[in-house]
């Protein structure tokens, strides 16, 4: 059984996979806000993106600098088989969970 | 794009396991963020802010492709060269405050001229349309006031001009409640389309109306300044319709002039306005008729409007026309000297022609003065530059190792002159309004009056901006080019310390500019201040300690000729019985005041030859009080006085005069003619000393004093007391017999000979007091200036001083040495700078007094001042250099 995945590193995987190849933190972090709905900060975002790489979930390299005098490189992302397993087997853990569930309060509850 | 400023700041801020990982997103947010921004501002700033966002963060050349190659290196010269200034704060600000020292001297000595002769004449329209007319004779540079009847020749014969008003100022007493509690103002009594042709509306209330023009036999009106209506009525509208005294008499103020409107005058603040039909009130010695009738009379200045498309060219030539035109036009009434007279345009209204071109030698010569001390300052920042391209020669050995080319570097050099001198500048105009703020209220001259409220206008900051532009260019120059040549080998070996020889010689020759600069300061500032110590010193052939004066002139207050001069005696009797006071008599003029009036003699023998000089009327006793001492003969009997109707009367000569009528002498007894204003025998009944009057520069006139009322009634004059209570005392007491004699009497203005003689000199002491700070800011320039010169030198020279006192020299012997070869180059500057002082008196020379232009005492206290303050600076180096250590200096290397 694979570690289980948080929510937030559930939001980036799937963000880089949208993204295909080349994905980086700032479009990651679009892509959440617009679908997700959700505005993660930037320290959440790396502390997330490094996590998932040391687990082995996502790969990581640095393009060539810009150009120019004092011009930096860019840290790109990409998902490795091991993060889309994990994905799926969250994916999957939810959905046995949701079976037979109705997504609706229970009568009689509390107020 | 790159990281910049404070984004790059902020990059610090994260662990460095971090940053290089993240700096490139960062980036990018920032990119948007501040895109967004920008969005959101207006298009214009938008633009603006990208293009110096552009700037700030593009530096490659590709990436510019709409900039041209000289607009980008520029940019790039001065972001360098403002980086290099913040790097290095102290020396930094040394230099700024050197030269905002010297911008703002010159900017405030700037400004308080351009407030006196070139701003605009406030509240008024179009002043570039006005003109003045007045006489002119072509025999002299003077120019007179012109008489009613020719104005009004001149405003209906003259098409060129839009309008024509004429103008009288009188100094008036103003009474609100009473009869004088408004105090002395000045005045203006004016033609009624006065407020017209100026182009002010008085407002609340009304102009004045066509027909006040003619004698106004009802209460008269009067317009009021802005100035007035705030300060005695509190801005009440109310003030329309309410009744003031002027002089005593009452007048109704019908209008408000428009806000800061002060007349005619830039150096008079006129505070009220009259129309010429009040002139029975506030002249009534002119008589019902005289002053708008006779044309012998003069009215006062004419101020006109030119047409637009009229240049001032056509208005002469109509106005001399108009003139030639005119039967009676003013020159005819003077023996038909016709062509000899006539009306004179100048453009611009506000000051007299003569009161300019005085104010414009006063200015070119403190500007001159002042300029000096800036250039001063500029040979002090240049050392400083120099002392620090020295010190920064390794790196632009580097910079052209690497390929920069000299031209490159002269103008890094440039730039960054450029900006400490933009910064000077600023710095400079807010010393200058700091400057300018301590002229406030100071009667600068005389004739000029306090000056108020300096404004720092857009000519005063063009001048500063020129002036900082200028000096940039001017300081850095040298040092840029010096620096440039930079030795590459020697330079890029560590801790080598090559003396440069032609760097050296600059930096000496910049000192010798300070000095020379300096000797010619001190050298002027000691010629004003002897000139005025030997004005002071003059012997005025009079002793006028605790003699005050004031001026009565009962006339003035609608008594006959005949009360008039009987109120006088009346007058200086009851003011000799006040407790305190010694003596006081009556003289017509005073040696200080303006008024003159010229008599002329011939001996019985030669009738035909007239020699004529100024006289005065004076009491008994005059010569008493002036302690003018009586050469020969007596003074005047109490009988001699007030004999209108004799065909024979007496009269005292000075010694001059004496002696140009009588060259032989025997004038004592001798019988004089006289034909003015009827023919009469006059005999000398006394010979006095001559004293000295305005200017107290020249010689004493030859001068005649004849008992008031003799040639016709005195009506007026200054009474003359001495004592030695302190004149507010004796004003005091003054004032309660005037006012005692007659209720309605304007209280006179007592002013003590002191006074009067510190108002003539003003000059003097402004030049005097001026120079001498000048000097002393470039003696101090200067001082400094030899000091950095001479610790270069030192520390420059350490290892030869380290050698010298390895083998065997002692520490005085060294501490000689730097003295003498700062001596040496101060007797450079100063040989140099007494040439340059011999070559300037010319200049100067006019102005001085009992001191030629180059006055060996003067020029001597200047030189050895000048090798004190040398000897004075450079000693701190000179001890420095006796004490190197030899064996820490060698192993320097």
């Amino acid at each position: 059984m694979a570690h289980l995945l948080g929510e937030v590193e559930q939001l980036i995987l799937l963000s880089i996979l949208r993204l295909g190849d080349g994905a980086y933190a700032v479009p990651i972090r679009d892509e959440i806000k617009s679908h997700g709905g959700v505005e993660l900060s930037r320290g959440t975002i790396y502390v997330t993106l490094d996590r998932l790489e040391r687990k082995g979930y996502i790969r990581s390299w640095f393009t060539d600098p810009t150009p120019e005098p004092g011009g930096k490189a860019r840290r790109c992302f990409v998902i490795e088989s091991e993060g889309v397993r994990a994905l799926r087997a969250a994916h999957r853990m939810v959905d046995r969970l949701r079976a037979g569930t109705v997504l609706a309060p229970k009568r009689g509850g509390r107020p | 794009m790159r990281t910049h400023g404070l984004e790059s700041l902020a990059l610090r801020l994260i662990p460095r396991s971090w940053r290089d990982s993240i700096a490139r997103d960062l980036e990018e947010e920032y990119q948007r963020t501040s895109t967004r921004a920008l969005q959101a501002t207006g298009i214009g700033i938008r633009l603006r802010i990208a293009r110096l966002q552009d700037s700030l963060t593009t530096s490659t050349r590709a990436e510019r492709p709409n900039r041209s190659f000289f607009m980008h290196d520029f940019s790039r010269d001065l972001r360098l060269a403002l980086r290099g200034i913040v790097r290095r704060p102290g020396y930094s600000m040394a230099i700024i405050a050197t030269l905002a020292l010297g911008i703002g001297a010159n900017t405030a000595i700037f400004s308080v001229f351009n407030w006196i002769l070139l701003r605009p004449l406030p509240a008024v329209s179009h002043p570039e349309e006005l003109v003045t007319v007045r006489y002119q004779s072509p025999k002299s540079t003077g120019r007179f006031f012109i008489a009613y009847g020719d104005y009004t020749d001149l405003r209906d014969g003259v098409s060129g001009f839009a309008g024509l008003a004429g103008s009288l100022p009188l100094t008036i007493t103003l009474g609100i409640q009473s009869q004088d509690d408004g105090g002395r103002v000045e005045s203006e009594m004016v033609t009624t389309n006065y407020f017209s042709v100026l182009g002010a509306r008085p407002a609340p209330g009304r102009d004045f109306m066509a027909a006040e023009e003619r004698l106004i036999e009802t209460l008269p009106p009067a317009i009021v300044s802005h100035r007035l209506w705030q300060r005695t009525f509190g801005g009440d509208v109310a003030a329309v319709g309410r009744e003031i005294n002027l002089d005593g008499r009452p007048f109704v103020v019908v209008g408000i002039a428009p806000k800061g409107f002060q007349g005619r005058s830039l150096v008079t603040l006129t505070d009220v306005w009259v129309p010429v039909g009040a002139h029975m009130s506030l002249v009534p010695q002119y008589g019902k008729d005289t002053l708008t009738s006779r044309r012998g009379t003069l009215f006062g200045d004419s101020l006109g409007r030119l047409k637009s498309g009229v240049s001032l060219a056509q208005a002469q030539q109509e106005a001399s026309a108009a003139a030639n035109a005119s039967r009676q036009f003013m020159a005819r009434g003077r023996g038909g000297a016709k062509s000899s007279i006539g009306p004179v345009l100048s453009a611009g209204l506000g000051h007299e022609a003569e009161t300019v071109n005085r104010l414009k030698g006063v200015f070119n010569l403190l500007m001159g003065a002042v300029g000096l001390v800036l250039l001063l300052a500029c040979a002090n920042a240049a050392n400083l530059l120099l002392a620090r391209t020295t010190a920064r020669r390794r790196e632009i050995a580097v910079c052209q190792a690497i390929g920069a080319s000299r031209l490159r570097i002269i103008r890094q050099h440039l730039a960054e002159g450029l900006v400490l001198s933009a910064a000077a500048g600023v710095a400079g105009l807010a010393l200058a309004a700091w400057l300018t703020s301590l002229f406030d209220g100071m009667r600068l001259l005389t004739y000029l009056p306090a000056v108020k409220g300096v404004t720092l206008d857009w000519r005063v900051c063009a001048f500063a901006i020129t002036c900082s532009l200028l000096t940039g260019l001017i300081f850095s120059t040298a040092p840029a080019v010096a620096g440039s040549r930079v030795d590459l080998q020697s330079s890029l070996k560590d801790g080598v310390t090559v003396s440069r020889r032609g760097r050296a010689l600059l930096r000496s020759g910049l000192v010798t500019i300070q000095v020379c600069v300096s000797i010619v300061l001190l050298v002027s500032a000691g010629l004003f201040i002897r000139t005025l110590q030997n004005i002071r010193a003059v012997d005025l052939g009079m002793n006028v300690e605790g003699v005050s004066s004031f001026v009565m002139d009962p006339s003035r207050f609608g008594y006959s000729k005949e009360r008039s001069q009987q109120l006088l005696g009346e007058l200086v009797s009851r003011v000799s019985q006040i407790p305190g006071i010694d003596a006081t008599a009556f003289t017509w003029a005073t040696p200080f005041s303006m008024s003159r009036s010229e008599m002329g003699f011939a001996r019985r023998e030669t009738p035909k030859t007239l020699v004529e000089g100024p006289s005065s009327a004076i009491s008994r006793g005059y010569f008493a009080v002036m302690k003018i001492p009586l050469v020969a003969g007596r003074d005047f009997t109490d009988a001699e006085f007030g004999r209108l109707n004799d065909k024979s009367g007496v009269i005292i000569l000075s010694e001059s005069m004496a002696k140009e009528l009588f060259p032989g002498g025997g004038a004592l007894g001798s019988r004089l003619l006289v034909d003015y204003p009827e023919k009469m025998e006059v005999e000398v009944v006394g010979v006095v000393g001559d004293v000295r009057g305005r200017p107290i520069t020249a010689a004493p006139e030859p001068y005649a004093y004849e008992p008031a009322g003799q040639r016709w009634p005195t009506t007026w004059g200054n009474i003359v007391v001495r004592s030695s209570l302190p004149t507010a005392e004796i004003a005091a007491a003054i004032r309660q017999v005037t006012q005692s004699v007659d209720r309605t009497f304007t209280p006179p203005l007592v002013e003590s000979f002191a006074t009067t003689i510190d108002r003539v000199l003003s000059e003097q002491r402004l030049f005097a007091r001026l120079s001498g700070v000048f000097a002393s800011v470039a003696a101090l320039l200067a001082a400094i200036g030899i000091y950095a010169m001479m610790s270069g030198a030192v520390s420059e020279r350490r290892k030869e001083f380290g050698i010298r006192l390895a083998l065997g020299a002692n520490g005085s012997s060294v501490l000689r040495l730097v003295l003498r070869s700062a001596l040496m180059i101060a007797a450079v500057g100063l040989i140099i700078g007494l040439g340059a002082a011999a070559a300037l008196r010319r200049v100067i020379e006019t102005r001085l007094y009992g001191v030629s232009g180059f006055d060996p005492v003067t020029i001597g206290i200047a030189a050895l001042g000048m090798t004190a303050l040398t000897i004075l600076a450079s000693l701190v180096p000179a001890a420095r250099a006796a004490r190197v250590d030899p064996v820490r200096s060698l192993r320097v290397e």
